[in-house]
């Protein structure tokens, strides 16, 4: 049975899906509400839509809590098995010399997979403070991710870029969220191919996944849902139901990720 | 699966810069999507109602079936662009358009009874599906969210869809599912995790129609209900049941 056949009879989609974006606790900061608070519902929805894994840097990341969110990570690495993995979370807030304790602390963790920066909620990637985690993500080989939105942080991301010629970053949502940034971060995927984007939770972009992979080369896009703050069956369907092959719709739900993390000397996700 | 998309449009989308969606680009998305029909407005409309509203007829009645006419409707009822209040509900009970869709947030008008009314009293004769345009920002609570409740109790035959709600209004969302049964959601930008499911076990799948987000791109909503947690009579309110039940309870009269 094929990808959009299974989702259409409600069943698991039957090939490899990883959740690169995810951010395990509710949120209730910007007005939003999720219908459900633990880890469990999220293993449920992950059971019915044949999500296999997901890298997680939890919610309490996003309001500053480094330390407590990747130790949450560590717990729930041993809760949940081959399911949850985890993105090193940094945030510049507690000082360079926190940052060096996390990462010298997690970056060889069992289950840490990936890094992850809430960039713009957090400043700019250029801050002193994020200097030594991105240094070890080029080092180690690990895939970045940026939250990012909008366009005005480009030119930061180029410096990054440059300054750094070895990583591997993934801009997250979409590239910017909305069509005119999307766009204008493909020209720069097109200059640089260690730039990813993923696919999480833009509602406002009218590029579709389809398109966009189209514009910015297929491998360049990696499957992300922002649960549990966001929905992952609209995620899901986003990449299914829009009209691209199967075969690259099996690149964008898994293997693109995959590939990302081969070489890195951080953990790797079994599947 | 039959699926009606209740938020669609053509035309020219003044908040980007690209092309304008030409009807044959809507039912070419449609047929990717495997969407059936969708309820659709033309953008010229929000600018010149009565020249949009017409345009858009024409390309709904060359559609086949497939597009369903969605008029762009203001309070501003002084027989220019919107006819006078009499006027209305005969040009609407002849011309008989699926539905009518209003954007207050957009098109910048109060959405209360003082302004509003004329134009209410006539949705409301008629129990026509009224989309709402749910907008960003404050917006959409200073204009429509806070007197909503309030439009919803004074005109209770009008079924109200809102349509391009934000992740960030979930609690307007729940209370209006709760307290006012004639407001109904388009599952577009229903977004919060496990929302969906929650809402459907708790108020009904009545309560649910199928519509696109931005662009009427169908996709992200066809996976929520397609895997949404509930039984397959309830997707079949939300994809095409719950538009035909509305569509059968407008009093067009003689």
């Amino acid at each position: 049975m094929g990808i959009v056949e299974a989702i259409r009879q409600g069943k698991p989609i039957p090939v490899p899906v990883i959740d690169t974006h995810t951010h395990m606790g509710p949120s209730a900061t910007g007005g939003e509400h999720q219908a459900f608070e633990d880890v469990e519902g999220v293993i449920e929805l992950m059971d019915a839509t044949g999500i296999d894994a997901i890298c997680t840097a939890p919610m309490i990341f996003c309001k500053g809590y480094m330390e407590r969110a990747n130790e949450y990570s560590a717990q729930l690495i041993e809760q949940y098995p081959g399911r949850i993995y985890a993105n090193l979370a940094v945030c510049p807030h507690d000082g360079v010399d926190a940052v060096k304790r996390v990462v010298d602390k997690y970056g060889k963790h069992k289950g840490f997979v990936a890094m992850k920066f809430l960039t713009i909620y957090h400043g700019s990637p250029l801050r002193e403070e994020y200097q030594y985690a991105i240094a070890f993500a080029q080092e180690a080989g690990c895939p970045l991710t940026f939250h990012y939105w909008g366009d005005k942080m480009l030119p930061d991301v180029k410096q990054v870029l440059e300054k750094y010629p070895k990583l591997k970053l993934i801009l997250a949502h979409q590239g910017g969220g909305v069509r005119e940034a999307t766009l204008k971060t493909i020209e720069v995927m097109k200059q640089c191919d260690r730039l990813y984007i993923d696919t999480c939770g833009s509602l406002q972009n009218s590029i579709d996944i389809w398109e966009m992979a189209q514009l910015a080369g297929e491998d360049r896009l990696v499957y992300g849902s922002d649960i549990h703050y966001m929905e992952p069956r609209y995620e899901l369907g986003k990449i299914a139901f829009s009209g691209m092959p199967e075969r690259v719709m099996k690149k964008i739900y898994a293997e693109n990720y995959l590939r990302l993390l081969e070489g890195s000397q951080m953990d790797h996700i079994k599947l | 699966m039959r699926i009606v998309d209740v938020n669609c449009f053509v035309g020219i989308d003044l908040k980007e810069i690209r092309p304008e969606v030409t009807p044959e680009e809507l039912l070419a998305r449609m047929e990717v999507s495997g969407v059936t029909q969708s309820v659709t407005y033309y953008t010229l409309a929000e600018q010149q109602i009565r020249l949009g509203n017409e345009e858009m007829d024409r390309v709904a009645a060359a559609s086949g079936g497939k597009i369903l006419p969605c008029w762009i409707a203001s309070p501003y009822m002084d027989g220019v662009q919107m006819p006078l209040p009499e006027d209305y509900l005969k040009l609407l009970r002849e011309k008989r358009p699926a539905a009518v869709r209003l954007d207050p947030v957009n098109q910048l008008y109060p959405f209360d009874s003082f302004f509003c009314d004329e134009l209410l009293a006539v949705l409301d004769e008629l129990r026509i599906p009224t989309i709402v345009s749910h907008g960003k920002g404050k917006g959409a609570f200073t204009i429509l969210l806070q007197k909503l409740p309030e439009i919803a109790a004074q005109f209770p035959h009008i079924p109200f869809i809102l349509t391009n709600a934000s992740h960030a209004t979930e609690l307007a969302t729940y209370m209006l599912l709760k307290k006012r049964p004639s407001v109904y959601f388009a599952t577009g930008f229903f977004c919060g995790a496990g929302m969906l499911d929650q809402c459907v076990e708790r108020f009904g799948a009545e309560r649910f129609l199928f519509g696109s987000s931005v662009n009427n791109i169908a996709a992200g909503s066809l996976g929520l209900v397609y895997m949404g947690r509930f039984a397959d009579s309830e997707k079949e309110k939300i994809f095409h049941g719950n538009w035909d039940r509305l569509q059968e309870g407008i009093k067009w009269g003689s």
